[in-house]
């Protein structure tokens, strides 16, 4: 078998995909992705706040917080 | 890829600017999800696909460089998904499309089709992107080697892998023509 044998073999077994487009809008789907992130950078931030305030008060937790992590 | 996005577009991305963001994915949308329907051949995938691609590009888009094109670097980011869903799918059997609107007439006899796309889905991932890309979709080396971040050599012999181990698979299931 040449490969220009195998190669029409394939594309007749796979054609070529068609000019296509997505079946929907998918902007709301990242956006909402995009947004839901943010959100969760802002919990993120507040933990962090949280931790840091702890640690300026009980510097002895440091012990605490480094056995949970 | 389209031609490149204009302006400050893509510095504004790279700020953070959904609006920017939104504009890039309007202009790019139709040609990045054409680009992964190529490798996935699945419409419903390649959707699913698109999306983590377009949600990872703004999560990553402090490693973006303004200057550089957009378009390849989305197309990057859109061919390792497209890979990933390939691997993560390796376990089902590689079939033909179920709708087959999604390609042209199939092969008129659909055992040798069904074999062909058997032998075709033993390819490992990264053949089998080369391979669709290269043979089926008829895209240049450059092209392919840009999308997968490798050199045109490495594109070119995991092509020729490919073939060979593609006609031992034929040969195997009495295919020899």
């Amino acid at each position: 078998m040449t490969d220009e044998d195998l190669v029409r073999l394939l594309r007749s077994a796979l054609p070529p995909t068609a000019d296509h487009a997505p079946s929907r809008d998918l902007w709301p789907l990242v956006a909402t992705r995009v947004h839901a992130r943010a959100a969760s950078s802002r919990v993120d931030l507040g933990i962090a706040v949280f931790v840091a305030v702890v640690l300026l008060l009980f510097p002895k937790a440091a012990w605490l917080i480094a056995y949970h992590l | 890829m389209p031609d490149e996005p204009a302006g400050d577009l893509p510095t504004r991305f790279v700020q953070g600017d959904l609006d920017a963001f939104e504009s890039l994915f309007e202009q790019l949308e139709a040609e990045v999800y054409r680009w992964i329907l190529r490798i996935v051949r699945d419409p419903a995938a390649a959707e699913d696909v698109l999306v983590e691609a377009f949600w990872r590009a703004y999560r990553g888009r402090a490693r973006f460089d303004p200057s550089r094109s957009f378009g390849a670097w989305m197309r990057r980011i859109a061919t390792n998904l497209a890979r990933d869903h390939l691997r993560a799918a390796r376990r089902a059997p590689w079939s033909l499309p179920a709708d087959d609107s999604i390609a042209a007439p199939a092969a008129p006899d659909p055992a040798v089709a069904r074999a062909v796309a058997r032998a075709f889905g033993r390819l490992t991932p990264k053949l089998r992107i080369v391979a669709t890309l290269a043979l089926i979709e008829e895209r240049s080396h450059a092209e392919i080697a840009d999308s997968l971040g490798v050199p045109v050599g490495t594109v070119k012999s995991r092509l020729f892998r490919a073939i060979r181990l593609l006609r031992q698979e034929l040969v195997l299931q009495g295919i020899e023509s």
